[in-house]
């Protein structure tokens, strides 16, 4: 019989695949050793430090990091909550909502923010609040990540209601639950995962966005990604590194829960 | 099997159903009394299921109604439809617990908590669950799951209980003995049950009448005994049990007794009241059991045949024969009866047919 044609068994896959994690890793690792450094050089070794920590947390920028990390949460917990509501009520709609004209159209809307360069969106937005006169700020951020995170948010849950087979539905409204019940008792227990794993992913996405971030904020409003992009502009110093380190540890975190989440989701499949 | 009057639970009127272009059902018409155990048997695709959902508000009717207890069901979502159903795969919730699902219904309906307790313990004593009252459905057998099933949907007290081919997913023998506890349940509550199954043996089984469906069409409704030996139509006839169905031409005609040619020159008595002319043809049936085998010698007025194949399954043998002219007849016999026995395979044998064997099928196209 023919050997199976794994493409690990393809030549050069071996080397183009360390290459390409060097590329994606390395520098994510730099930055990881070196927030750990006692000197103030960004790339002499001196010795173990947590210095730069304390820095972020106790410095002279710490005020100001503060802020922007307060804003990044805040705007973080609030997009993710409202996008995750509004992703899995398209999600039901569109899942199991009869056919109707447009509904691929409605996809493509709902998940225009991933498929369109962000800086795109980033621009179109700008415009679109400055033609509707709407003051740039907090606000405008927050509004800003909302949108951009239903598509996130969407994935996952639509993912796991396509899972769920509709009988139970059925089952739930034949045992006299009214709409409101069904979902209550019996479609968001089952949907909680693939909710979960769409909040998760929306949160990071929030708290990690930059782009679209600066183009909306107002003067004076920082969120973290913001800050550290202003903090570097005047030179990279450690302390940057620490913080970059700090926020990639929180992203790994949130990543990792939300696949972990999804994983259960769809093993929890049962009969 | 007593023929069930009184109260109507279901009336079917003129209902068509219709998928964009495809017609699920077409012009069913049907009653279902009260306490009755009602049968809709058919092949897969016939409509069976769809008629059934269409009860429960699944699904609307594209013409016609369904009247439960005379009460029009239009426009009544299936939540207020006082009509529970055991789904094919039982759809318990996976995320409650087994006592959970069952108090589920009566929950919905605001039953208070200690009464809801009360009908929960009742229900699992009925089908034998108290001790899994705390497990998830994913712990539990498929029989199990299926008792479950059962009472979740009839905790509610239900008018009427949908049951959606509720035993093809068991293995034969727990089919078998949840076809005597379904039947039992059905008694003890007095709830009429409405029951869809492809499985005849099922329908025989159980019902106390059956309607036939074939292609969206209701081909005959009646008691089990009335559908096996009197089909109305070659569908029903080929759906329910073996049988032969040979073409047969009229030779003589009166109210009680005709004589009919099944092959040239061979002539059998019919009892049924024939619906062809002298010299018309129409269809007969003949179920297997009722064709009589003996040796060619014995002088006896039969068919000749030559025996081409016999086959042993357990309790019964059935034969194949080939008459003269190429017609094939399938006979089958009780291996404790003696007929056909010893008898080799290539000889030739007398199949005898007793009168109440020739049916004759009213309805021919």
């Amino acid at each position: 019989m023919a050997k199976v044609a794994y493409v690990k068994n393809y030549p050069g896959f071996l080397t183009l695949t360390l290459v390409c994690l060097t590329v994606l890793y390395a520098p994510l690792i730099i930055v990881t050793i070196y927030s750990f450094n006692s000197s103030p050089s960004i790339i002499i070794w001196e010795g173990l430090s947590l210095r730069w920590y304390k820095d972020v947390f106790f410095g002279i920028e710490s005020a100001k990091f503060k802020a922007a990390a307060w804003n990044s949460l805040s705007i973080a917990v609030m997009a993710s909550v409202t996008s995750t509501t509004i992703a899995t009520a398209a999600a039901i709609g569109m899942v199991r909502g009869k056919a109707f004209r447009g509904r691929n159209a409605s996809f493509v809307l709902i998940s225009m923010p991933i498929m369109v360069p962000e800086i795109v969106t980033a621009v179109a937005t700008l415009i679109f609040f400055s033609a509707i006169g709407f003051v740039l700020g907090y606000t405008s951020i927050l509004v800003a990540h909302i949108v951009f995170c239903v598509p996130f948010a969407y994935l996952p849950i639509a993912a796991r209601l396509r899972g769920i087979e509709p009988v139970y539905e059925d089952a739930a409204s034949d045992l006299y639950a009214s709409r409101f019940q069904l979902f209550r008792y019996v479609l968001f227990p089952m949907l909680l995962p693939g909710i979960l794993a769409g909040l998760l992913l929306a949160f990071i996405v929030s708290l990690d966005d930059f782009i679209i971030t600066n183009f909306v904020k107002g003067a004076g409003v920082e969120t973290l990604p913001t800050a550290i992009f202003g903090a570097v502009k005047q030179g990279i110093k450690p302390n940057i590194m620490a913080l970059s380190t700090i926020l990639l540890f929180v992203s790994i975190c949130f990543v990792t829960l939300s696949y972990l989440l999804g994983r259960t989701g769809s093993q929890a499949k049962h009969k | 099997m007593t023929q069930k009057t009184g109260p109507i639970a279901v009336e079917i009127r003129h209902v068509v159903k219709q998928f964009g272009s495809f017609t699920a059902i077409r012009d069913a018409h049907l009653s279902i009394y009260d306490n009755e155990f009602f049968t809709l048997l058919g092949p897969s695709g016939c409509g069976k299921t769809t008629l059934l959902r269409l009860i429960a508000g699944f699904e609307a009717t594209t013409e016609g109604e369904i009247l439960l207890f005379g009460k029009d069901l239009r426009n009544l979502p299936p939540n207020r439809r006082p009509v529970n159903t055991v789904f094919q795969n039982y759809a318990l919730f996976p995320h409650m617990t087994v006592a959970e699902n069952i108090g589920f219904g009566i929950r919905m309906k605001g039953v208070p908590e200690a009464k809801r307790l009360d009908t929960v313990d009742r229900m699992l004593k009925l089908v034998r669950l108290t001790e899994h009252a705390h497990k998830r459905p994913a712990q539990l057998s498929g029989g199990q799951q299926q008792r479950a099933a059962l009472v979740r949907a009839i905790a509610p007290s239900p008018k009427v209980l949908l049951l959606d081919e509720p035993l093809s997913a068991l293995d034969l023998k727990l089919r078998q003995a949840m076809r005597v506890e379904l039947k039992q349940l059905q008694q003890e509550t007095g709830i009429t049950f409405i029951f869809v199954t492809h499985d005849q043996e099922e329908a025989l089984a159980m019902s106390d009448r059956i309607a036939v469906m074939s292609d969206g069409v209701i081909q005959q409704v009646g008691s089990a005994r009335e559908i096996y030996e009197h089909p109305r139509n070659r569908i029903v006839a080929n759906f329910i049990g073996e049988t032969n169905l040979l073409e047969a031409v009229v030779r003589f005609r009166s109210d009680n007794s005709s004589l009919l040619d099944i092959e040239e020159g061979f002539q059998v008595e019919c009892r049924d009241r024939v619906s062809a002319k002298v010299g018309e043809r129409g269809q007969v049936l003949i179920r297997p059991e009722k064709i009589g085998i003996s040796a060619a010698n014995v002088g006896r007025d039969g068919l000749e045949c030559k025996l081409v194949r016999s086959i042993y399954l357990g309790t019964d043998t059935q034969f194949e024969l080939k008459t003269r002219k190429g017609l094939t007849l399938i006979a089958r016999h009780q291996n404790s009866s003696e007929a056909g026995e010893g008898v080799p395979i290539g000889s030739t044998v007398l199949a005898t047919f007793a009168p109440d064997a020739i049916r004759w099928l009213s309805d021919n196209e």
